[in-house]
């Protein structure tokens, strides 16, 4: 019999615990949205779509501003063990999103 | 022949290009390469322990994609309780990176609704390349040798 995911069970909870990790990574990050689904293989996932300042997108801040942030979800949300979902994470710049408008990142 | 550091620089020339506007072409090719750069490093390193060169190439061929993604997902997600936590901090970098650029080659290779932009893209080959240092900072290790093994042996748990 399938497990449901506690992130879907309790999507409340996760979506209060992204807001704080949200709060904690600005000005750095602008928002983080995300939608829970099947990856690939048809595991559970949860699939964060990161927004960040165009200063932290610059080349020479991008892989530490992106190293601290996987890091800080790691912890804080630890979505594999606390929630039950394997984890992907996509980061774009404002400029970026600016220019590509998708409502996903909006 | 093994190619990977080849494959990572390739992967990086393709994500810099068209410096203005890139093509979606450009970019998903570079997400798929910088997944190839890791899928064929790790092949390399497992074939490599195989006595007869020869062979090698031959044996670098039952290597499947999903088998290395779900041995990569144990990976990234097994306790290792006895093991230095150093060892196990770079096993689970290249792990996880391989998790995330597997399912990233796949969106890039077969689904033309999702956009990328040229941050994503240096940002995930930005992953292979620490997969990179990670891999050589324990290659000679027991905890990188079980893994290797893993990537191609059935788990039957």
């Amino acid at each position: 019999m399938p497990i449901v995911p506690k992130g879907v069970t309790n999507q409340a909870a996760l979506a209060a615990a992204i807001a704080q990790v949200e709060q904690m990574l600005a000005p750095d990050v602008v928002r983080i949205r995300y939608t829970i689904g099947p990856d690939w293989s048809g595991e559970e996932a949860i699939h964060f779509r990161i927004l960040l300042s165009d200063a932290a997108s610059r080349p020479r801040r991008l892989r530490e501003v992106t190293r601290r942030v996987s890091i800080v979800i790691s912890q804080q949300i630890d979505p594999l063990n606390s929630w039950d979902l394997v984890p992907y994470l996509r980061f774009r710049s404002q400029s970026e999103q600016a220019a590509l408008k998708e409502a996903a990142w909006a | 022949m093994a190619y990977p550091d080849d494959l990572l620089e390739q992967a990086l020339h393709l994500a810099r290009r068209e410096s203005k506007r890139p093509r979606q072409t450009s970019l998903r090719r570079a997400i798929s390469t910088a997944y190839y750069a890791l899928f064929h490093l790790l092949i390399a390193e497992a074939v490599s322990n195989w006595r007869i060169p020869a062979q090698r190439p031959l044996l670098a061929r039952i290597f499947q994609h999903k088998g290395m993604n779900d041995a990569s997902g144990r990976a990234a997600s097994s306790a290792f309780a006895d093991a230095d936590p150093r060892l196990v901090a770079h096993l689970r970098n290249v792990a996880s990176a391989f998790k995330q650029l597997y399912q990233d080659r796949q969106t890039a290779d077969y689904d033309n609704a999702t956009e990328w932009s040229r941050t994503e893209v240096l940002t995930q080959i930005g992953l292979v390349q620490d997969a990179f240092a990670s891999w050589r900072a324990i290659r000679n290790q027991a905890i990188a040798n079980d893994y290797l093994l893993s990537l191609f042996v059935k788990d039957r748990q």
